[in-house]
């Protein structure tokens, strides 16, 4: 089990590709608002915050079921496991950014909400590999992808119906 | 066989077989033939080709994707046969399968245009399973594994777009 904790551990390279793939999605998000340079740069930060705060958030509602990991490992070993799970951003940024600079496409959205279920299934995937689980694990995981993917939406709708009213 | 279908991660620790080799091939063909099928009838373009093209990369492609990644993971220390992550890699593919079969159905039975939110979606969808698979294969090194998925994704989604004329 110390071996597989090892395994677990966060590189400085996987938080730079979650950081890199936080800032891709949160701007090409904001891009496809199509409104002013002003207001994509506020929604934009707007979406790092939320993105930061799902998954501070993910990492909390994933901690509750898996105590078992919690004692053996620490709290650490949730964070490490979603913050591991969330550096799988990364491909789905780089298909983002293709699908919207090769095909011109506007699919940011659905890619991203793809992207946040799969990459809390993973981090839940991580915690039953380390003695969580399985059947609370899915559950927690299918909750914390719902309220993220809301959260992201929420501010999608939130800065279009401000935009329509400026 | 069932358990293969949500867990092809799980074949890598058994002895090579035939058998998940086979439905593996027949149910990425398919998802990538349907998928190709769903881009044409957007398109209002003649699907018989699309749908040929589909099933063509969904057996060579997806046979040479595998055998990159086999040739990857060899060069970072992975044992494990090809037969077995060829089997795991088409594998993952089921749940685009699941989700090109609900594009198809939303699509005649009321006329959405679905190769974007559900065909694309799918190809999206397999990376969870994938991820496992190449985890397996990695030992851990886990941004290997992130990678690697990348590579495989650009792959499908760009010859989707060459074979497809889109790009």
């Amino acid at each position: 089990m110390e071996k597989i904790a090892k395994e677990y551990r966060v590189s400085f390279l996987r938080v730079l590709l979650l950081l890199s793939a936080l800032i891709s999605l949160s701007v090409l998000s904001a891009i496809s608002l199509r409104a002013a340079v002003w207001y994509e740069v506020l929604t934009a930060i707007g979406f790092v915050i939320v993105f930061s705060i799902g998954i501070l958030f993910a990492t909390l509602l994933l901690s509750f079921p898996n105590g078992k990991v919690r004692k053996q490992f620490g709290f650490s070993a949730i964070s490490k496991a979603t913050t591991n799970g969330f550096a799988m951003l990364f491909p789905f940024a780089v298909l983002a950014l293709i699908t919207d600079l090769i095909f011109q496409w506007n699919a940011t959205q659905a890619i991203t909400c793809a992207a946040i279920f799969t990459c809390i299934s993973v981090a839940a995937g991580d915690l039953m590999n380390l003695g969580g689980k399985r059947t609370v694990n899915l559950i927690f995981s299918f909750l914390a992808s719902v309220m993220f993917i809301a959260l992201y939406m929420g501010l999608i709708m939130g800065a279009k119906i401000i935009l329509s009213q400026i | 066989m069932f358990r293969y279908l949500f867990n092809p991660g799980a074949l890598l620790s058994e002895k090579p077989k035939a058998g998940p080799l086979i439905v593996g091939f027949v149910l990425s063909s398919v998802a990538f033939a349907l998928f190709y099928l769903q881009t044409s009838l957007d398109k209002n373009a003649p699907f018989v080709l699309s749908l040929l093209k589909g099933l063509m990369f969904g057996t060579a492609g997806v046979a040479l994707a595998a055998v990159l990644i086999w040739l990857v993971v060899m060069l970072f220390g992975s044992k494990t046969g090809l037969i077995p992550v060829m089997s795991a890699i088409a594998l993952s593919y089921t749940t685009t399968l699941i989700f090109t079969l609900v594009g198809l159905t939303l699509h005649f039975a009321l006329g959405w245009n679905t190769a974007l939110s559900c065909g694309i979606t799918g190809v999206l969808a397999a990376f969870a399973p994938m991820s496992g698979v190449i985890a397996r294969l990695c030992h851990g090194k886990k941004t290997l594994n992130i990678m690697i998925v990348t590579f495989t994704g650009v792959y499908v989604l760009l010859c989707w777009g060459l074979l497809n004329n889109l790009i």
